[in-house]
């Protein structure tokens, strides 16, 4: 398994470089739980996730996670094997 | 537009100057990269030509050839034979070079007709001062630059930055071998600690050089490791925004190389530089030895860090500002100026 938290602010994406590809993924606001996104819909608040193959890293696969918040937001990622 | 006081007409001869850069360009490295972004920053008027290797076709019609930046002034001039004298005759500049280093005779001869010479540190100041008096010390040049930031940063994550040229190769002197092996297997411990400790690592290479790329060194380091991970390497693709927008992510920095100390300092990260050589010597963050490290050592600076750093929080705007380079920019444009 791999796991971290992420601090959020505005809008963007990142690529966070996995081992392996993966059997399950988890990717949700820490304040909300592990809910499906967006987190709130009486929020502007909205979180995406997938996993591709990338250039990027020679393990070749990562988890991209892409969103749009209004305030600073913490973010738990989790990756099963 | 000529001005009453002549500022005008000076500014306007000074247009469209055409400037030869030598140094370490078009190799690879991403330090010596960024000084094309950063002299066409400062010097939005003048048309040059970056080489790294000097022809006398180089030398006809320009108004002036800079040397610079970087450590270069230890290493000889790469140029064609009978092209020293032509240069001599050039109106030379040296512009943010490192002063560490030995200085060859090449650039000994130079320096002491140089126009300007503009030095990174001042520790080097009175050296060069004493062959051309004409020397002042600005900022690393990088500094010109803006970085791009990411809105993301990843909690309890280091970027290390490997530095190719701490690896033997086979008739390196013993010592050399020596530090690396050891190098190698403490850091590795270190590394495998943190992973243990869960944190987010990677390796991504300043140079990608051919024959000089980072991520030879970084592959030595991780094949000792026991969470060894092909999945630690990221690819650079050399541009500063793309860089500096990747490591803007990180929550710690150790660097090998130069150029990673001055882009944390520019992007406010905590940075830990391992150093090999004296311009790694950093003012900037924290500072162990390559020779000799050990894996406590390595944790305990880590740690030290990671205690003072507050909750982590975004990473905040930054504003561009060239301040430091306006005594290099207005000594420049003067001497081209008096041509």
């Amino acid at each position: 398994m791999q796991s971290g938290e992420l601090t959020l602010s505005n809008h963007g994406h990142i690529d966070l470089a996995l081992k392996h590809f993966p059997s399950k993924v988890e990717v949700y606001f820490l304040d909300c739980g592990s809910v499906p996104v967006p987190c709130n819909p009486h929020q502007p608040d909205e979180l995406e996730y997938e996993v591709h193959s990338s250039n990027l890293v020679l393990g070749r696969f990562v988890l991209k996670i892409k969103w749009r918040v209004a305030t600073v937001r913490e973010v738990v990622w989790k990756v099963y094997y | 537009m000529a001005s009453s006081n002549g500022e005008g007409s000076c500014l306007e001869s000074v247009l469209l100057k055409k400037i030869l850069v030598f140094g370490f360009y078009h190799k690879g490295n991403a330090g010596d990269n960024f000084f094309i972004d950063a002299f066409q920053v400062l010097f939005p008027d003048f048309d040059f030509q970056f080489i790294n290797h000097i022809t006398k076709h180089h030398l006809l019609n320009i108004d002036g050839v800079f040397i610079g930046g970087g450590s270069l002034i230890g290493e000889p001039i790469s140029l064609d034979d009978g092209v020293f004298d032509l240069l001599k005759q050039q109106n030379i500049f040296y512009i943010g070079v490192g002063s560490e280093t030995n200085i060859h005779p090449q650039h000994l001869q130079l320096l002491q007709i140089a126009t300007l010479i503009t030095i990174r540190n001042k520790e080097g100041l009175e050296k060069i001062k004493k062959i051309n008096p004409k020397t002042i010390v600005i900022p690393d040049l990088v500094h010109s630059l803006t970085p791009k930031l990411s809105n993301c940063k990843i909690h309890k994550s280091i970027l290390f930055l490997p530095n190719v040229l701490v690896m033997p190769q086979f008739d390196d002197p013993h010592w050399k071998y020596s530090a690396w092996e050891y190098f190698k297997t403490e850091t590795a411990q270190f590394l495998d600690l943190m992973i243990k400790q869960n944190y987010y690592l990677s390796f991504f290479p300043l140079s990608t050089n051919f024959e000089l790329n980072d991520i030879f060194a970084g592959i030595e380091i991780n094949n000792r490791m026991q969470y060894r991970d092909s999945g630690y390497f990221i690819n650079n693709d050399s541009s500063f925004a793309a860089i500096t927008h990747l490591m803007s992510q990180y929550s710690l920095i150790i660097t090998q190389r130069y150029h990673g100390i001055i882009l944390a300092e520019m992007l406010n990260i905590p940075c830990l530089a391992i150093s090999h050589h004296h311009k790694i010597n950093s003012s900037f963050g924290h500072n162990i030895s390559y020779y000799g490290l050990t894996k406590d050592q390595l944790k305990k600076e880590t740690e030290k860090i990671f205690a003072s750093l507050p909750k982590v929080s975004p990473n905040l705007p930054f504003n561009s500002n060239i301040s430091g380079f306006e005594e290099l920019i207005r000594k420049v444009k003067d001497a081209l100026c008096g041509d």
